[in-house]
């Protein structure tokens, strides 16, 4: 079997995207009112951190993905109920993608349309693109990013307009403990979301910087999401943000040029099914990679369309309702997070440190050694 | 092989051919009512919701130039309810898109607005962008059923006529959401235009002029045209209009067309008290001279902006006062400012805002520069 490599261009173009997916719409926690944008900047520089130990783990195993990383490392028991884990995690976290998307469709787009639709329709989608491989995910991620940050920015300049710079005084009116909640809600969605890219990681090229992909990626998607914070902020000021669902979706609705572009909001949504799409899609493939990887399967593919399908499924009956979702998102995620995101990985990495330290005296490096059995 | 191939392709043609109809939930512009506004009444007989819609006539004639319209009325405990109810009465379901105005009676608004406005923010078939009125009359409904002496769209007639209030300034033009936005806001009161029928030799129309003031949701009080206009410079939300200015005798004599206004609102501690200063500064031009002795001879240009100047700062001065003492109710957003500029002050007042804006200090000044003076250099000046 051929091996799938992915260029670091197009692996950045999948880290923005994912990143920046559901905030495109979802907006970010803004508890703090007018502090929220503060708080996006506390969470990249807590991201920074993190992603460089993700980094460091694609040094000290080259060419291997996380399932390679845990089994190898927790030994083939142990390291195979992580596994199980991450595939719960990653397919838990592309059906709330959908199921945010359907959401979204369903209250403000396509109000008539059951919900399963559209979700079906990505769903659909999805399965077909991992299914050809994640070398097209990352080349549509690539053509993508370039056509969401084209619509972003001329978003961002036609909103200039609607701006109203008081909404940003007084700086830090709720204090910093609300700026800190929304740090760590930012932190764990969307920035630490990236841990998800671990499994995707048997398709970097195994010499090539994890650090300069995944550090350049999380600041281009930090960058886009401090704009679109920012935007919200300005448009409609914190005590309305406090109250939507998609706060950039009626933000963008706001957009009155002359009286002759109106209501492009519609338009505009386009980019956030291009973001979810790449989200989703990474999501199934690394689920499905996971769990050839746990079975032993000669190939992911075949185990894609059952998981792309028990996604949509799982993202239908997921929550009840958007307040649900809503609660879920803002609230209990960040705790549910903190596992997948930064324990499991860091104690990854401090054994993995440690018996390349212990190995490394004797024979070589870990990866020398641990690359024969296979 | 190739026989299932071609079985396959031609099987995934034909549920191509499911998608290729058309759209989920198609409709045909004629099965649906256009909504072009409402207007919100209290029913007196049961004291219920009275909602009455204009809906655009779409079945047009050839001989029509324009698009008729159709008023229907019904009563109901939420206003959900009336607009499903409505159904029963059109055949069609409403399509609220493209609905321009929302007309409050003044009862309605008395009672508190929230019940009437929550559906339109909330629902995702309404627009938030709407503008929103409060009646003079006695019902919201008869300014709406103008439409038959005037024979156009009257809920079209007035987004018109808010797009062109930047020319006058004696009302503010308010939106649903900004409407919400204010009530929801610390330390901000809500206004809305006020619409009424102006009746002449028994030709009736409408007029927008004047502002209706809110205290939470509900209606305390209005403001006069010109009281509109000056509590709009202390918004800053003046973008034309015209001044009128006496002659040193006090007859009518000039009119200074404002070009651009700023205002700045500053809230400043001033002896530990709290004073909002308010500076106008405000670019205009002559546009009309009622006098033959005119300016240049009588009177120079700067003796008229100072005038004008200190015009202003009395109107400006008294329609605070008037706010403060009668209706207690800060619209113009001061509480905002002093939130944003004073962060700590407020954290002291905030529990009684209103109370403190009741007897807030407050200076003005107002600057009037006069930029040109039109066409001509002087007044018609009559010869023998």
């Amino acid at each position: 079997m051929s091996k799938e490599i992915i260029p670091a261009g197009q692996s950045i173009s999948i880290v923005v995207l994912f990143i920046s997916g559901s905030s495109l719409f979802m907006g970010t926690s803004s508890q703090s009112g007018n502090g929220s944008w503060i708080a996006q900047l506390l969470a990249i520089l807590l991201a920074v951190p993190l992603v460089l130990i993700y980094a460091r783990l694609h040094v000290l195993f080259p060419g291997k993905d996380l399932y390679d990383m845990l089994i190898s490392v927790f030994g083939s028991v142990f390291g195979r109920m992580l596994s199980c884990l991450y595939i719960w995690y990653a397919l838990h976290l592309g059906a709330l993608v959908l199921c945010n998307f359907g959401e979204f469709s369903k209250t403000v787009a396509l109000t008539s349309t059951p919900m399963l639709a559209p979700m079906l329709v990505i769903g659909l989608l999805c399965i077909w693109v991992v299914n050809a491989g994640i070398e097209v995910i990352g080349r549509s991620a690539k053509f993508l990013l370039l056509f969401s940050f084209i619509v972003i920015v001329f978003i961002q300049l036609l909103s200039v307009p609607k701006f109203e710079y008081h909404h940003m005084k007084p700086m830090l009116e709720t204090g910093w403990g609300l700026v800190f909640a929304d740090t760590a809600g930012s932190f764990t969605f969307p920035f630490a979301e990236i841990v998800i890219f671990l499994g995707a990681f048997g398709a970097m090229p195994a010499k090539g910087s994890a650090r300069r992909v995944l550090i350049g990626g999380t600041l281009i998607a930090g960058l886009i999401i401090i704009m679109i914070t920012l935007r919200n902020l300005l448009v409609l000021g914190p005590d309305i943000l406090s109250s939507l669902y998609f706060p950039s979706y009626v933000a963008v609705s706001r957009i009155n040029i002359g009286d002759f572009l109106t209501r492009i909001e519609g338009s505009a949504a386009i980019v956030f099914v291009t973001a979810l799409f790449i989200k989703a899609s990474l999501c199934l493939y690394v689920t499905s990679n996971g769990v050839s990887k746990v079975f032993k399967l000669k190939s992911y593919r075949s185990v894609v369309l059952q998981m792309g399908l028990i996604m949509v499924y799982l993202s239908d009956f997921i929550y009840a309702d958007i307040m649900e979702m809503q609660s879920f998102a803002y609230h209990i995620y960040k705790v549910y997070a903190l596992p997948f995101q930064v324990f499991i990985p860091v104690l990854l990495w401090l054994t993995a440190e440690l018996l390349t330290r212990r190995k490394g005296g004797r024979q070589g490096s870990l990866q020398g050694q641990k690359q024969q059995p296979e | 092989m190739r026989l299932l191939r071609r079985g396959m392709a031609s099987l995934l043609s034909l549920l191509l051919l499911l998608n290729l109809s058309g759209c989920w939930n198609y409709t045909e512009v004629d099965d649906m009512a256009i909504v072009a506004g409402v207007a919100i009444d209290k029913n007196e007989a049961d004291g219920k919701l009275l909602l009455t819609v204009e809906l655009v006539d779409t079945n047009g004639g050839m001989d029509k130039t324009q698009a008729g319209f159709k008023m229907i009325s019904l009563s109901g405990d939420t206003m959900f309810e009336i607009v499903r109810n409505i159904i029963s009465i059109t055949g069609k379901k409403l399509f609220w898109s493209h609905a321009k105005s929302i007309i409050l009676s003044r009862e309605v608004a008395r009672e508190g607005l929230i019940k009437a406005i929550d559906w339109y923010s909330r629902d995702t078939e309404t627009r938030s962008d709407v503008f929103i009125f409060v009646s003079g009359e006695k019902t919201a409904r008869e300014v709406l059923n103008l439409n038959s002496t005037t024979e156009t769209i009257m809920s079209f007639e007035l987004a018109q006529m808010m797009r062109d209030e930047k020319f006058i300034s004696t009302a503010p033009a308010v939106e649903i959401w900004d409407f919400i936005d204010k009530l929801e806001t610390k330390g901000n009161n809500a206004t809305a235009p006020m619409i009424s029928i102006h009746e002449e030799n028994n030709k009736q129309n409408e007029r927008v002029t004047g502002t209706a003031i809110f205290k939470k949701d509900r209606m305390v009080g209005s403001l006069n045209g010109d009281e509109s206009k000056s509590m709009l410079f202390v918004k800053n939300k003046i973008k034309g209009g015209v001044l009128d200015m006496d002659d040193k005798q006090g007859n009518p004599a000039y009119s200074l067309e404002i070009i651009s206004n700023q205002t700045k609102v500053k809230p400043r501690i001033v002896d530990g008290r709290l004073q909002m200063q308010i500076h106008t500064v405000t670019k205009t031009g002559l546009d009309e001279v009622m006098t033959p002795q005119g300016f240049g001879e009588g009177e120079s240009i700067q003796d008229i902006e100072q005038r004008a100047g200190e015009r202003l700062q009395t109107d400006i001065l008294a329609v605070i006062h008037k706010l403060q003492r009668e209706y207690d109710a800060d619209v113009f957003g001061f509480g905002e400012m002093v939130f944003e500029e004073q962060p700590k002050v407020w954290a002291k007042v905030k529990d009684h805002w209103l109370d403190t804006f009741a007897d807030l200090d407050v200076t003005v000044s107002s600057k009037v520069i006069i930029q040109s003076s039109a066409k001509t250099s002087r007044a018609i000046r009559p010869g023998d």
